[in-house]
C-alpha cells in the first residue's frame, strides 16, 4: 500500500547540487571567458601592431636610406663619365636599385646604367615624364609602384639635382627586397606579415601568406576594412588598424595594419585566430572540463549525501510499512546519529508500546472468548438439562395420561359393565382432552429435542407422492366434515426423495391441517412440483389470510395470529415453529403469500437431496 | 388358552391390560420389571410378550435381547410399548428383536388388535398351545 511518489528525495538531492554547481561554474565560466576573449583579443592586436609598426618603420627606414644613397650621386657637379662611374659604383652598393638614368635639364636623357642591359643613350625626352616633373617641383619623388613581368615590384626614385647642372637622377629600385624586411614581423608560428601597395596588390610577404608578388589581396575582408579606416584617419595619424578577417585559406585571422610613410603602402601582420586564440579555447577547454568535473563532483556529493539522508529515510518509510503491516516486532535500524535516528527511535518505541498493546489485547481477547466458551458451555449443558427435562417430563405426563385414556376407552368399550349414553359422552370429551394434552406434550417435546440439538434427522429416501398422498388421506375426513374441497395436482415426474419422511409427513400434516382447520369455505389445494434439485410445494386456502405484520410472527413459538381463536380453533401455537425447524433442517425454507379475506399459500421449497441438518434459523422464512 | 406375558412397571397400565386381555380371553402373567420379566418368559414360556421399554433393573431392550436369546423364545412375538414416541425408538425396538411396536398412549382396541393380528400370523407356524390349555 505505499504511495507511488513523483520523484524521490534522492533524485531532488543529487539535481539540486548539480544544479547549483553548474550555474555557478557557468556564470563564472561565461564571464572568465569574456573577459579572456577581451584580454586576448587586445594583446594579439597589440602585438600585430607592435610587429606592423616596427615593419613599416624598417621599410621607411630602408627606402630613406636608398635615397641618401642616390642623394650621393646627385650631389657633385659631375661630366657624363664622372657620373657613369657614380651610378655603376651606386649599382654595385645598393643591390635594390636596378637602373639609374639621368635626364638634363630639359627633359633629355643624358645617361642610363642598367644592371642587365648594355646602356645606351637613347636621347628620350621625358620632358613630360612625373619622374621629371615632379622631382623638378619636389626634389625627391617616389613614384607609384608598378610590376615588371606582372610579379616583380618596382618604383621610381627621381630626384633633382643640386649644383649648376640642372636635371634628374631616376633610380628604378626592385622592392623585392622588402620581403626580407617584413618576414621578420610574423608572429607566433602561423602568422605572417606582407606589404600592399595601392589596390591592394601584394608587393611582399612572409611565405607563409602562400601568395604570389603582385596578387590581389584588395577582396580580403580585413583588407577592404583597413583601407577604408586608412582613408578615414586624419592626416599624420599612422597608429595601427586592427581588424579581423579571413585569411586565402578562408582560416578567420586577427589582422593589424600599418601605413608605410611616404608611400601609400600598407604593412599586414596577421595571425589564425586558431593560434592568436589558442590560448583562449584552453581556456575554454580547461573550463568546460572544471564544468564536466565540477557536475561529476556535485553528482557524487549529491549521491553521499541522498544517501546519507535518503538511505535512512527510506529504511524509515520501510519500517512503518512493516508496522502498519502489523510486524511489531520489526526494528528500524537507522544509526545516523542525527534527528532521523531519533525519529527511528521514536518511531522503534512506538512499534514496542503497540506490540505490547496488541499483546495485552489478544490476551484480553483470549481470556474473554474463553469465559464465553465456558458461558456458552454452561448454556449448551443447562439447554440439555432443560430438554432432558422435558423429555423426562413428558415422560412422567404421559404415563398417566395414558391410564387416563386407556380406562376411558375400556369404559367407552362397556369392559366394566354398560354405561349410560350421558357417561359415554362425557368419556368420549374425556378422551379429546386427553389426547389434545398429549399432542402438546409431544410438541413441547418435539421442540425442545430441536433446540437442544438433540433431534436427528432419519434420512433415507422417500416418494413425495407418497407423503403427499398419506397427508391428504389423513385429512381429508376433516375437510369433509367442513364441506372443503381437498384438491391435489402432482407432478408425474417427481425424483425420488432423500429426507427424514415421517417428519416431512409431520411438517405437511401441520401445513395442510392448519389450512383445513382456518379455512371455513372454499378449498384447500395442494400443488406439487420440483426443478432439478428441488421439490416446491404450495398449500393455497381461501381462509381469513394473515396480515403482514403477522406474517413471521406465526413462525415463532406459541404464536397465533389470534389466542381466542386458538383456543377455538385447537392446536399448541407450536406446529409452524416446528415445521419452519425441521424444513430448514432439511435445507429447506417455508415463504408465506397472504391477502386478508382472501386467502393464504404456503410454499415448501425442499431440496431433493435433503443437505443435512441446518443450524436453527440458518435458512429463513420468506413473506 | 393363549398364554401373555406382560412386563410393564406401571401398576395402572398393567391393570388395564389386563382387564383388556382377560376380557378378551387371554391368561396372563405380569413382571414389573425387566429381570423378573425376562425369567418370567423363560420359565413360563408365554405365547406372547407385551414389553414397556422403560422398566427399572433392566430395560425392555436389554430384556427383549435376552429373552430372543433363547432358542426356543426366538418365535415368539415380542410387542414393545413405549412412552417414547420419536423417530428411533421403532428401529431400536425392532434392533433388540421386538416384532411390533405400540407407542404410548395407546388405544386399547388398537392394541388387542396388534396382539390377535400377530398370534393369527404365529398360529400356523407352530402348536397352538393356549388351544392345549384352553
Amino acid at each position: 500500500m505505499r504511495t507511488r511518489l513523483r520523484g524521490g528525495l534522492f533524485g531532488k538531492y543529487v539535481g539540486t547540487f548539480v544544479g547549483f554547481a553548474v550555474f555557478v561554474l557557468l556564470v563564472n565560466g561565461v564571464l572568465e571567458m569574456a573577459f579572456t576573449y577581451r584580454e586576448t583579443t587586445a594583446a594579439v592586436v597589440k602585438a600585430e601592431s607592435e610587429k606592423a609598426e616596427a615593419a613599416a618603420a624598417r621599410i621607411a627606414q630602408q627606402i630613406a636610406e636608398i635615397e641618401r644613397q642616390i642623394a650621393w650621386t646627385t650631389r657633385a657637379s659631375a661630366g657624363v663619365e664622372q657620373r657613369r662611374n657614380d651610378y655603376m659604383l651606386l649599382l654595385q652598393q645598393v643591390p635594390a636599385i636596378d637602373e639609374l638614368m639621368q635626364i638634363d635639364g630639359n627633359g633629355k636623357e643624358l645617361l642610363r646604367v642598367s644592371r642587365f642591359t648594355v646602356e645606351a643613350i637613347a636621347g628620350t625626352d621625358y620632358a613630360q615624364d612625373p619622374r621629371f616633373l615632379q622631382a623638378l617641383a619636389r626634389q625627391v619623388w617616389i613614384g607609384p609602384v608598378y610590376f615588371r613581368n606582372e610579379v616583380d615590384p618596382y618604383i621610381s626614385i627621381a630626384m633633382a639635382h643640386s649644383g649648376q647642372y640642372a636635371g634628374v637622377t631616376v633610380a628604378e629600385v626592385d622592392l623585392r627586397f622588402l620581403r626580407d624586411l617584413v618576414a621578420p614581423f610574423a608572429i607566433g608560428d602561423q602568422g605572417y606579415a606582407y606589404v600592399l601597395g595601392a589596390k591592394g596588390r601584394l608587393l611582399a610577404g612572409s611565405d607563409l601568406l602562400k601568395a604570389p608578388r603582385g596578387s590581389d589581396l584588395g577582396g580580403l575582408p580585413q583588407v577592404v576594412e583597413v583601407t577604408a579606416d586608412v582613408a578615414d584617419q586624419p592626416a599624420g595619424d599612422r597608429s595601427a588598424l586592427a581588424a579581423f578577417g579571413r585569411d586565402l585559406g578562408d582560416r578567420s585571422v586577427l589582422a593589424a595594419a600599418v601605413a608605410v610613410p611616404r608611400t601609400d603602402w600598407l604593412v599586414f601582420v596577421e595571425q589564425p585566430l586558431a593560434e592568436a586564440f589558442k590560448p583562449f579555447y584552453v581556456l575554454l577547454l580547461r573550463i568546460g572540463g572544471l564544468i564536466l568535473l565540477c557536475i561529476a563532483l556535485a553528482v557524487l556529493a549529491g549521491v553521499l549525501l541522498a544517501r546519507r539522508m535518503v538511505v535512512p529515510i527510506r529504511a524509515l518509510a520501510a519500517g512503518v510499512g512493516k508496522f502498519g503491516a502489523g510486524e511489531f516486532g520489526h526494528r528500524i535500524e537507522v544509526r545516523t546519529g542525527d534527528e532521523i535516528e531519533a525519529l527511528a527511535d521514536e518511531f522503534n518505541r512506538m512499534a514496542a508500546q503497540l506490540d505490547q498493546s496488541y499483546a495485552r489485547l489478544e490476551q484480553t481477547v483470549e481470556e474473554r472468548t474463553r469465559q464465553l466458551a465456558e458461558r456458552g458451555r454452561q448454556l449448551q449443558i443447562a439447554n440439555e438439562h432443560k430438554s432432558q427435562f422435558f423429555a423426562n417430563m413428558s415422560h412422567e405426563l404421559r404415563t398417566p395420561l395414558n391410564a387416563v385414556l386407556g380406562y376411558a376407552e375400556l369404559l367407552v368399550d362397556g369392559l366394566y359393565g354398560e354405561m349410560p349414553q350421558k357417561a359415554v359422552d362425557v368419556l368420549e370429551r374425556v378422551q379429546a382432552n386427553g389426547r389434545h394434552l398429549l399432542g402438546l406434550i409431544n410438541d413441547v417435546l418435539d421442540l425442545s429435542k430441536i433446540e437442544a440439538g438433540q433431534l436427528a434427522l432419519v434420512l433415507d429416501a422417500y416418494s413425495m407422492r407418497g407423503v403427499v398422498e398419506q397427508v391428504v388421506a389423513s385429512t381429508e375426513s376433516l375437510a369433509r366434515a367442513k364441506g372443503l374441497a381437498l384438491t391435489t395436482q402432482i407432478a408425474d415426474d417427481l425424483p425420488i426423495g432423500h429426507g427424514d419422511e415421517r417428519r416431512l409427513t409431520q411438517v405437511f400434516l401441520n401445513i395442510v391441517g392448519n389450512a383445513i382447520k382456518f379455512t371455513e369455505r372454499g378449498s384447500v389445494d395442494i400443488r406439487v412440483g420440483a426443478s432439478s434439485d428441488a421439490f416446491e410445494v404450495a398449500v393455497r386456502d381461501t381462509g381469513p389470510g394473515i396480515a403482514p405484520e403477522d406474517r413471521q410472527r406465526i413462525f415463532d413459538e406459541f404464536q397465533q395470529v389470534d389466542n381466542s381463536n386458538t383456543r377455538q380453533k385447537g392446536g399448541t401455537g407450536l406446529g409452524l415453529a416446528i415445521a419452519r425447524r425441521l424444513v430448514e433442517m432439511h435445507g429447506g425454507v417455508i415463504r408465506l403469500e397472504s391477502e386478508v379475506g382472501i386467502g393464504s399459500a404456503f410454499t415448501i421449497v425442499l431440496p431433493v437431496r435433503a443437505t443435512g441438518p441446518g443450524a436453527p434459523g440458518a435458512a429463513g422464512v420468506a413473506s | 388358552m393363549t398364554h401373555i406375558l406382560v412386563v410393564e412397571d406401571t401398576e395402572d397400565n398393567r391393570r388395564i391390560l389386563r382387564d383388556l386381555l382377560t376380557h378378551a380371553g387371554f391368561t396372563l402373567t405380569e413382571a414389573g420389571d425387566g429381570e423378573r420379566g425376562v425369567a418370567l418368559a423363560l420359565s413360563e414360556k408365554p405365547d406372547l410378550i407385551l414389553m414397556d421399554m422403560q422398566l427399572p433393573i433392566v430395560d425392555g431392550y436389554d430384556a427383549a435381547r435376552r429373552i430372543k436369546a433363547d432358542p426356543a423364545m426366538a418365535k415368539t412375538p415380542i410387542v414393545a410399548v413405549t412412552s417414547y414416541a420419536l423417530s428411533g425408538d421403532e428401529e431400536k425396538a425392532r434392533a433388540a428383536g421386538c416384532d411390533a411396536y405400540v407407542a404410548k398412549p395407546f388405544s386399547p382396541r388398537q392394541l388387542l388388535a396388534t396382539v390377535k393380528e400377530l398370534l393369527a400370523r404365529e398360529t400356523p407356524a407352530g402348536p397352538a398351545k393356549g388351544i392345549d390349555r384352553g
